[in-house]
């Protein structure tokens, strides 16, 4: 009875809140449920907990990384060197977990401090290095898709002097942070819930995105930002320093990199250099698929979400997508990748133009 | 079992006198024969007394090669460096290295600077078939011979008039058809078997999928999940995301899994745990240490090993012997397939053989 009283006191309020919402609001959500309405047509039990759970496994590097881009597109930045610096952040970790390992007894586990050394410092430097690009381009006055491309190299180049282009192990702790998932059949006692896993990655990424949202959302920073990207001459003579905002936003979207990173390397049992080669693009169409605009000052965490989550799912569909008349149809399958990708955008991009002149 | 235990030995396309014999055997012998053969250089040297083939202290003279393969960011190839530089010291061979970067306009750039260059002679793996010919016939005016390692630089018949030389390679086909046949054995011949490729404009990659389908096609039983080859671009990520989402898709177990290469393997590997399908054969190529450390440790359960430094070391006896023994192009045979050796759980000692053939302070394998 009290479900029903509830049931009745939210739905107006949520079909109050969806009507407040502006079309290109909404439209990442179309997107997202038209493809969900496509792959379950096609894709035999697509609706399903396995799904779900391989969209949590592969989404979670992911969007880890998008959450730092997010930063920096609203403020109407980019960087060209998150691929890299999640690279470099994986190749300095293994450098560490095996110089410092090699030292040890046969048999014997780093552990300890040295092992949080492993994870800490590759992500220290990981924002270093966004703290330089961030110096750089404000110092410079150039472009931050400038500085980040040659941070970019940069990154490239270390990753493989540090590791002579070999295969290097991360630590364990990586792996299992990767790979593992608790099964919440098995938590909540319910067998209906047994393929349901919810990978250890994936609660790293939902705490990333919420820190994010809540540094965007609830606080004086997050509110700069919008105001830097929105328009940064009416910002900075608000008082704003965007310099500093800006900086901050590029070394918040290394350390992400940084994090995606070592989680990748985690979830590959290592690393090698040619990893995290499409991080970039990827998390920057996650970003646009989202909604937020690559001219700053327009965007959410929870658009970014909606992006990711989108993203991955189109991923994992077509992957599960079967034409056994065609044949040679997998060659197919990036040429459809980027056909949906450009259909959402064109209709996101209609819509978001369409509810500036309404 | 055993037979996958025993190298498939080398076929050249053309008739062999005495030394193309001996070099075949070279490489079927891992190389280990090669390590005299730098001694028997200075003997064969001394002989024909050629200017070629005198130096300063009556060694072989010292010769300058250029080498480039697809790219230093892969393991696979910079242990092809290792072994240039390794031999080249041996042989009293200078190497200089000039990286692809995975990229064919780089490494057409770098390319045409070596046909500027004064070389003896330049060992190349194309990242993309045609992209280096105009360069190697300016080389080829030179008079600096060009030897094809691993893809081919041009089409077989337009080798010669192009200036390769030779091409050396291994039998990408072959590699597939051992790992595949040790796993359709080992499932005994049904069930569902995942096949993820690499890219799919590779030759090698190409070779692979043919070695799969032409053993697979002895099993009527064995179903391909998903119809057939899903190619991954050799990107681990690729590989991971697929393997997985075809893991899921799944609700029976699936038998067995054949990759392209043993990183795509390993970085699939973890993915399986905890599922129904943990039992599964997973089989790859490429053999390096990453795969054999996978193996011993029952990972992986086999491999057959693409032989990067066999494939190095040939190219750079074959060059020297070019310019030492002053050999004609006609001489040279249009290509030359070293072996590779099969590796699996079973077989202890040839991992162990691995181990020691594979090292970087041997390049042998």
């Amino acid at each position: 009875m009290t479900q029903t009283t509830d049931d009745k006191s939210t739905s107006p309020v949520i079909i109050a809140k969806l009507k407040q919402m502006k079309a290109n609001e909404i439209a990442p959500f179309i997107s997202l449920a038209v493809l969900v309405a496509f792959f379950s047509i096609v894709v035999e039990d697509f609706l399903s907990f396995n799904t779900v759970t391989s969209v949590l496994t592969q989404g979670s590097v992911l969007a880890i990384a998008a959450v730092g881009m997010t930063f920096v597109l609203l403020c109407a930045e980019i960087d060209l060197s998150i691929g890299m610096v999640a690279l470099l952040s994986a190749c300095v970790c293994g450098e560490l977990y095996e110089r410092w390992s090699a030292g040890l007894p046969p048999e014997t586990e780093l552990r300890g401090i040295s092992l949080v050394m492993c994870m800490i410092a590759p992500l220290l430097m990981a924002g270093i290095l966004g703290l330089a690009s961030g110096f750089f381009t404000v110092s410079a006055r150039l472009p931050s898709f400038i500085i980040t491309l040659a941070m970019m190299n940069i990154a490239d180049g270390l990753a493989r002097y540090i590791t002579e282009s070999q295969l290097h192990k991360v630590p364990p702790a990586l792996n299992s942070l990767g790979n593992d998932a608790f099964s919440i059949g098995e938590m909540t006692g319910n067998e209906s819930f047994n393929d349901l896993f919810i990978p250890y990655s994936a609660l790293l990424a939902a705490v990333v995105m919420i820190v994010g949202w809540l540094m965007l959302q609830y606080t004086r920073f997050g509110r700069y930002i919008y105001m830097t990207g929105g328009n940064r001459e009416a910002a900075r003579l608000a008082g704003i320093r965007t310099g500093l905002i800006v900086t901050s936003c590029l070394a918040i979207c290394a350390f992400t990199a940084g994090l995606a990173g070592l989680l990748n390397g985690g979830r590959l049992n290592g690393v090698t250099v040619d990893q995290n080669k499409d991080l970039l693009l990827n998390a920057v169409a996650c970003v646009v698929l989202g909604g937020t605009s690559l001219f700053g000052g327009e965007g959410s965490m929870g658009r970014t979400l909606v992006g990711v989550v989108t993203f991955t799912v189109l991923s994992v569909g077509l992957t599960n997508v079967e034409v056994p008349q065609m044949e040679n149809f997998d060659l197919l399958r990036p040429f459809l990748m980027g056909i949906v990708l450009l259909a959402a955008l064109l209709i996101n991009g209609y819509l978001a133009k369409r509810s500036k002149t309404t | 079992m055993t037979d996958h235990n025993s190298e498939r030995h080398s076929q050249n396309s053309s008739s062999g006198g005495s030394r193309r014999q001996f070099l075949e055997q070279v490489s079927a012998a891992g190389g280990i024969s090669a390590l005299g053969m730098a001694g028997l250089l200075a003997g064969c040297a001394g002989k024909s007394g050629s200017s070629n083939t005198s130096g300063t202290n009556g060694g072989p003279k010292k010769l300058k090669a250029a080498f480039s393969n697809a790219g230093l960011q892969s393991s696979w190839c910079m242990l092809g460096k290792q072994t240039a530089e390794l031999w080249g010291e041996l042989l009293n061979v200078d190497i200089t290295w000039f990286d692809g970067e995975f990229d064919p306009e780089k490494q057409r750039n770098k390319i045409d600077q070596v046909a500027q260059q004064k070389f003896d002679f330049c060992c190349f793996q194309a990242i993309q078939s045609d992209i280096l010919a105009p360069p190697v016939k300016r080389l080829k005016q030179r008079k600096i011979p060009v030897i094809s390692i691993d893809t081919h630089l041009v089409e077989p018949e337009k080798m010669k008039e192009t200036g390769v030389w030779s091409f050396v390679t291994a039998d990408q086909s072959g590699m597939a058809e051992s790992s595949v046949q040790y796993l359709a054995e080992k499932i005994g011949g049904k069930g569902k078997v995942i096949h993820i490729g690499g890219h799919s404009g590779h030759s090698g990659a190409q070779g692979r999928a043919a070695g799969y389908e032409s053993v697979m096609s002895k099993y009527p039983e064995v179903e391909t999940v998903g119809g057939g080859v899903r190619w991954c671009d050799w990107k681990k990520e690729k590989a991971r995301d697929t393997f997985e989402s075809m893991l899921t898709s799944e609700t029976t177990p699936i038998a067995g899994a054949f990759f392209h290469s043993d990183d795509m393997a390993l970085a699939c590997i973890p993915a399986v745990e905890g599922t129904i399908h943990k039992n599964m054969v997973i089989v790859g190529v490429d053999g390096q240490r990453e795969g054999l450390d996978s193996i011993k440790a029952g990972e992986l359960d086999a491999t057959t090993v693409n032989p990067v430094c066999r494939l190095h070391s040939l190219a750079l006896l074959i060059g020297q012997f070019i310019v030492r023994n002053e050999e004609k192009i006609e001489d040279l045979p249009l290509q030359i397939t070293a072996s590779s050796p099969f590796v699996s759980t079973e077989t202890p000692s040839m991992l162990e053989a691995m181990y020691y053939l594979a090292d970087p302070k041997h390049c042998l394998v």
